[in-house]
């Protein structure tokens, strides 16, 4: 096991190498510095000088992979892929474009952001479970079949419309909760029910569907025939044996999420006006900030490496049968 | 007459290669024995037959909508307008050029804002075209908006009528094909259509948005987007990752471990971020080369087809883990251990007996991959890194209207309309997807 | 009557189609009903609708069952639950996927105690004992992948005596295991049944099997019960005209084939075969050791000749058949072909010459071609010259086919059919050896009887030699000229059939012959082996069956034996052979 872990470690490393390399071509390569202080500069202000100091400001003004005129080590420090590339290796991302520290304002806002998708998370798993045990016990019924059509035309709901929906509905028809907004410590709560509802419901037609399918698959196995023939009951069945082994591909579907949650939700924090880490990342992209889009992108590869080890050990406490070697 | 030249863009051009490779393949689909079958139990499903027949209607308009000009300017001989327009604008040409100054709700014939009259008195100003046939007569709307829907109602059995009859030779090739639920779907459709379309002819049928434009054109022109969307995308990952699929399945050995180590790589940066930067690199190599394109709609689209490759670059890793997987399992079938046993070569085995066991699942993730890209697009254009924003499409049309709902008195209307033709045109596309499974999964048979 | 169970005109239907059509039996108290059938007979779907666990598509159309006097199909769903677990019990055929994987075992016995009896927690214990499993208190925290095959079917019937049902119910019940193993579990259903007085309705399509075990056998075709009578009637003179074909069909009672060629010079040479796979573990993955699948294998077989490999599953026969072909690549050893020694330069000439039949007729086929471009591939992969087309219709012909065959698919053909087709594709290359990998284990009786009539034929015609990997002591006794035993990766006897068969010496031999249920229901002098065979990552020291041998001394714990001649040709590999 530990040295499985150790293993897995080892080789999260080319892949972040990996991850690094994709973001400095699709960063510096595709587009030279230049273009990107065009871009930020706007039409009216390009003049030669403006661009280079747009550039040495943020240290943009160096070579990309080999500066020759510097001396020693530097020669392969002094470059834009150490300043700005390998130096995420050390979590260190510099500043923003606008000035701030990013380390920082990640901090800050990775609070709200978990503020709303850990509730999600959990609340979603656990609805979604529900509501397919329900349509699995009623299976073959009327209720089964209207349940499965309610999930298909709720998957096929875009979820920006259960946010502009639940809006209207909860906070300018009902007047339930502010329709935007944070405050933290507990007065958070207020600004989160909604968001969080939002996304449970938007979620729980196409996941309902799909656990609902696993749980099918169980129930045609051999282990609960055998369970039956015992004599147990169709709720003994379904929640002794089936949920036992259907939770096993639903939870590890899962698990890699978990890390990821860190991030936030781009869409529901930006219409929530939460301020976390997703709507820091959609400020990003509106206001082209390179640097902040690209540390996000690295902290988000590395969760979700994270996420890939938490499956496999999950694996080993929730099924017997795998031990990792 | 005017004279125009025809102009093919990217995506037009891909669009019209796969429904030609798709006519192909289902030509070729019909003389193997399984997927004859498995075409059969599609026909033969209410849902099925339904669904598609819908879905069919879609395509048609996105295809019409793929068929791009340019007018040639008045007085001269070899200048050409810098708008590019397509056969359902010429279609539509009232709706297109019909806008009004702002807001208007559906078959109204006043603004919905207030506007200072010369006499210094505010009033809501008469629309320039909604109801404008009606001259001072505003009493007789009611009884207009009656006369054309009946009329259209009457154009639609009409056009249905004419349909079914056309269709007889169908029914009587393919008697076994449930034609009831599909032509029964196309006369729902056209009820619908029929007073609409009448009803277009007078009056904006589902309002006008912030600076006037009609509604119902918007609708109808972002379907194009979404199709596109949905089906380009899977087509252009398609290749690299059946390939890599199965050659990290069969061959195994290090060659799988770079394909794994490429997929894994690509799938841990989280998809909207790898979307994000993408765009946004391409956006600023489109800005920066102004003169690589003729028109604006040059530049659309490539940004169009640059969000469809980057789209299909983040979705790519599902399936070539899922056919390297499957890769894994029929290697080991007994059959291609008999090819083996005969020396047959590796490109053989993986063409004669590893891709035609696995056609299936290439198949129906491309048929439910469809209508998850269709709902991604609206969120990635609300996000401002999905499609040009002076593309029409259900994204852009949302994120225009977002705040439309907290304005006093409400304005409905183009969210209702974006919310309708979006969910007919997913929920169609998830009911065909489950027929496509269930009849193309030999799991399932 | 003091019948336990008694059924009427039970009648069972999917759809359009009846499975079971009216069938009519009883069982007295603490007897044993053998129903005998062949696949798709409706012989377990009888057995599920007394259950009532018919799945969703199958209905009862009609009939009554009485269980005790009681009605079972009128009952409501909660009494029939009591009934179940408690009036019969019922266990499976595959006692590897009918346990829930991720509960220990002694939960899912507990939990059909809990439901039927009272004091779970030693009463669990006890029923482990009753079925013989060894430190029962262990295997109660233990998971079902850790246990055996064997030990599986126990557990299985462990959970089915919790409940002290009047009835068991078993649906083949040894039909996945080894012969071994299903010796020891018939032993112990038949211990229990005496112990208990429980009746038995037994399910199976072997007649070794019936005979050994019924007191009563019922023959079922096409959901009919065609003929029942008592055992010794049944097995003396069958009635049916069905029940006498299952006879004529078993492989002991075909006409022996034709005298075959004389050993000549080998075709075959195989010279201390070893395929080792690598176990990795750590950090670095090093090589922490080895699954020795085959552990230095000899054979020699000569042209138009068969050699059968038998062995138990596990032992590696396969996997050595398959690495004689190069399909696994072998570790060590040397094989020739036809004079000439195999390796990866003269591939070519091997695949010409040798070529195999595999087990499964419905993986072996490939779903998406059609018969003539399967049977063609070899032809075409090779280079062979001529007209494919016409070669094909004259392969289906000699396989008992029709050429016009060749335009259809697979799934159109029955699995007698399908092992045909993967003949005809092996002799699309003319070679002059098969390797046939348990051709006839999937397929019923009768089937199997037409295959092996096909094969000693083709022997006959084409001067064809056969190396006839099989676990079935009767097959080898109709089609083998030779027969070498393999326990755990090593051949441990190896002879002519006359001196394998009827003058076995190797222990494991002589339990195997043993363990195999004959007609004649005589015992015959039994030699049963207890457990199960070991891992060959973790082969014992000394001769590999020493731990299961009754007679095991201190010089079999210390090193493996070496062969022994016992007359020309006849070698054991035992201490105690000469004995």
């Amino acid at each position: 096991m530990f040295a499985y872990i150790v293993r897995r470690l080892l080789y999260a490393i080319p892949i972040l190498i990996g991850v690094n390399l994709v973001t400095f071509a699709l960063f510096f390569v595709v587009n030279t510095p230049d273009d990107m202080a065009r871009m930020q500069l706007g039409v009216k202000r390009v003049t030669p000088e403006a661009i280079q100091k747009w550039k040495a400001e943020r240290g943009y003004d160096r070579p990309l992979l080999w500066n020759a005129a510097a001396p020693g080590i530097a020669k392969a420090t002094d470059t834009i892929f150490f300043a700005k590339s390998v130096r995420m290796f050390a979590f260190d991302f510099g500043r923003a474009d606008d000035g701030r520290d990013i380390a920082r304002e990640i901090r800050g806002r990775m609070g709200p952001s978990l503020a709303v998708a850990l509730p999600v998370f959990a609340l979603g798993l656990a609805a979604a479970i529900w509501f397919a045990l329900l349509l699995v016990y009623f299976r073959g019924t009327y209720l089964d079949a209207a349940g499965v059509v309610l999930c298909v035309a709720m998957m096929s709901i875009s979820g920006l419309f259960y946010i502009i929906g639940g809006q209207w509905l909860v906070s300018k028809i009902w007047h339930l909760v502010p329709i935007s907004g944070y405050a933290p410590g507990l007065d958070a709560a207020k600004f989160v029910i909604l968001p969080v509802l939002v996304s449970v419901v938007g979620g729980l037609g196409s996941s309902a569907r799909w656990y609902r399918t696993i749980f099918l698959e169980e129930i045609g196995k051999d282990y609960v025939r055998t369970a039956r023939a015992k004599g147990l009951n169709e709720r003994a069945v379904l929640f002794g044996h089936v949920l036992r082994n259907a939770l096993i591909p639903i939870l590890t579907g899962v698990v890699v999420l978990i890390p990821t949650l860190f991030m936030g939700s781009l869409v529901i924090e930006s219409f929530f006006g939460i301020p976390g880490l997703g709507s820091y990342t959609i400020d990003a992209i509106n206001a082209q900030d390179f640097a902040v889009v690209r540390s996000m992108v690295f902290i988000g590869s590395c969760l979700y490496i994270v996420g890939l080890l938490l499956t496999d050990v999950s694996y080993t406490v929730v099924d017997p049968r795998v031990r990792l070697g | 007459m005017m004279g125009f030249k025809f102009v093919l863009l990217g995506s037009d051009a891909l669009l019209f290669a796969l429904i030609a490779v798709a006519a192909v393949a289902l030509h070729w689909a019909r003389r193997q024995d399984h997927l004859r079958h498995a075409l059969a139990r599609v026909a033969a499903s209410g849902t099925g037959m339904a669904a598609g027949t819908l879905l069919a209607v879609f395509l048609l308009v996105a295809l019409v909508d793929s068929v791009h000009y340019r007018l040639r300017l008045e007085g001269a001989q070899d200048a050409y307008s810098v708008e590019v327009l397509s056969a359902l604008d010429a279609a539509l040409m009232p709706l297109k050029t019909h806008t009004e100054k702002t807001y208007s709700a559906p078959l109204a014939t006043h603004s919905f804002a207030k506007e200072m009259r010369e006499g210094g008195e505010w009033a809501y100003p008469r629309l320039k075209y909604g109801g404008a046939r009606l001259g001072d007569d505003l009493a007789a709307r009611p009884a207009d908006v009656a006369r054309s829907t009946v009329l259209g109602l009457a154009l639609g059995g009409a056009a249905w009528t004419i349909l079914w009859l056309a269709g007889v030779p169908l029914r009587r090739r393919w008697p076994k094909a449930a034609w009831k639920p599909a032509f029964g779907a196309l006369l729902g459709l056209l009820l619908a259509a029929g007073p609409i379309a009448a009803l277009a002819q007078g009056y904006h049928v589902f309002g006008t948005d912030k600076v006037g434009q009609d509604v119902l054109y918007l609708a109808l022109k972002s379907i194009r987007t979404g199709v596109m969307i949905g089906t380009l995308t899977t087509l252009i990952m398609l290749p690299a990752a059946v390939l890599l699929g199965i050659v990290a399945g069969y061959v195994g050995g290090w060659v799988d471990d770079a394909i794994q180590y490429l997929y894994t790589t690509l799938n841990s940066i989280p998809g909207v971020l790898l979307i994000a930067a993408a765009v946004l690199m391409m956006q600023v190599v489109i800005d920066t080369h102004p003169d690589w394109f003729a028109t604006a709609a040059g530049r659309a689209d490539a940004r169009l087809l640059a969000l469809c490759a980057i789209l299909g670059v983040t979705s790519w890793t599902g399936l070539c883990r899922l056919l390297r997987g499957e890769t894994l399992k029929l290697r080991e079938m007994e059959y291609v251990q008999a090819a083996r046993a005969f020396g047959v070569s590796r490109l053989s085995v993986m063409l004669r007996h590893i891709l035609p066991n696995l056609m299936h699942i290439v198949l129906i993730s491309l048929v439910m991959d469809f209508s998850g890209l269709v709902l991604a697009e609206a969120v990635l254009s609300y996000v401002g890194i999905g499609v040009d924003p002076n593309t029409i499409s259900f994204g852009t049309m949302i994120n225009a209207a977002r705040l439309e709902l907290a304005r006093e008195p409400m304005v409905w209307w183009s969210l209702a309309a974006a919310f309708s033709f979006m969910l007919v045109l997913v929920l169609a596309a998830n009911l065909f997807a489950d027929v496509v499974r269930d009849a193309f999964d030999p799991r399932a048979a | 009557m003091g019948d336990l169970l008694s059924v009427r005109d039970l009648a069972v239907g999917i759809g359009e189609a009846s499975p079971v059509d009216g069938i009519s039996f009883d069982i007295a108290a603490g007897e044993t009903f053998a129903l005998l059938g062949e696949s798709g007979c409706g012989k377990s779907m009888t057995a599920l609708a007394l259950m009532r666990l018919l799945p969703n598509v199958a209905r009862v159309q009609g009939g009554s069952v009485e269980l005790q006097g009681r009605d079972l199909l009128a009952l409501p769903e909660y009494e029939m639950r009591g009934v179940r677990g408690g009036g019969m019990a019922m266990i499976f055929q595959e006692p590897a996927t009918s346990l829930n994987p991720v509960v220990t075992v002694g939960r899912q016995i507990s939990e059909a105690l809990s439901l039927h009896a009272e004091n779970g927690g030693e009463r669990a214990l006890e029923l482990l004992s009753a079925v013989g499993i060894p430190d029962p208190r262990r295997r109660l925290d233990e998971y079902p992948f850790q246990l055996s095959g064997g030990m599986k079917q126990r557990i299985m019937i462990a959970m089915a005596l919790a409940g002290d049902p009047k009835l068991l119910i078993a649906d083949e019940p040894t039909t996945a295991l080894d012969v071994t193993i299903q010796a020891q579990v018939l032993d112990l259903l038949k211990e229990l049944q005496r112990s208990r007085g429980m009746a038995i309705l037994l399910i199976t399509h072997d007649l070794g099997v019936a005979a050994r075990m019924a007191d009563h056998v019922g023959v079922m075709r096409s959901g009919r019960l065609l003929e029942v009578a008592p055992r010794g009637r049944f097995f003396a003179a069958p009635a049916h005209e069905y029940s006498r074909a299952l006879f004529a069909a078993l492989p002991e009672n075909l006409p022996k084939p034709a005298a075959k060629p004389a050993p000549a010079a080998a075709l075959l040479d195989v010279q201390d075969l070893t395929v080792h796979f690598p176990i990795r573990r750590g950090l670095l993955q090093r090589q922490a050791g080895a699954v020795r699948a085959v552990d230095g294998v000899s054979l020699r077989l000569a042209p138009g000749r068969t050699l059968a490999l038998v062995g138990e599953s596990g032992c590696g026969k396969t996997t050595a058949g398959k690495a004689i072909l190069r399909l696994i690549q072998p570790t060590g050893g040397r094989v020739s072909l036809a004079g000439s020694p195999v390796d990866d330069a003269r591939i070519e000439r091997v695949r010409r010459t040798a070529q195999m039949v595999f087990q499964d007729p419905y993986g072996s086929l490939n779903p998406r071609l059609r018969i003539g471009p399967i049977i063609e591939e070899g032809m075409r992969a090779l280079g062979i010259a001529g007209d494919h087309a016409a070669r094909v219709g004259e392969l289906l012909e000699q396989v008992g086919l029709t050429p016009a065959m060749a335009g259809r698919y697979p799934h159109e053909f029955s699995g007698g059919q399908r092992q045909r087709i993967a003949i005809a594709r092996a002799l699309a290359v003319a070679p002059k050896l098969l390797i046939l990998d348990e051709p006839t284990s999937a397929l019923d009786v009768s089937v199997q009887a037409q295959i092996l009539k096909l094969l000693a034929e083709l022997q006959r015609h084409l001067g064809l030699a056969y190396l006839f990997i099989t676990h079935n002591i009767g097959v080898v006794d109709y089609i083998a000229d030779e027969v070498a035993v393999m326990y755990l990766g090593r051949i441990v006897e190896h002879g002519t059939t006359e001196q394998v068969l009827r003058g076995a010496r190797h222990p494991y031999t002589q339990a195997l012959l043993a363990a195999v249920p004959r007609i004649d229901g005589k015992a015959g002098e039994r030699l049963l082996v207890p457990g199960d065979p070991p891992s060959p990552s973790h082969p014992p020291a000394g001769c590999h069956f020493h731990p299961r041998c009754p007679r095991a001394t201190d010089v079999c714990r210390g090193e493996y034996p070496a062969a022994t001649e016992i007359e020309t040709r006849h070698f054991v590999h035992c201490w105690h052979a000469e004995r």
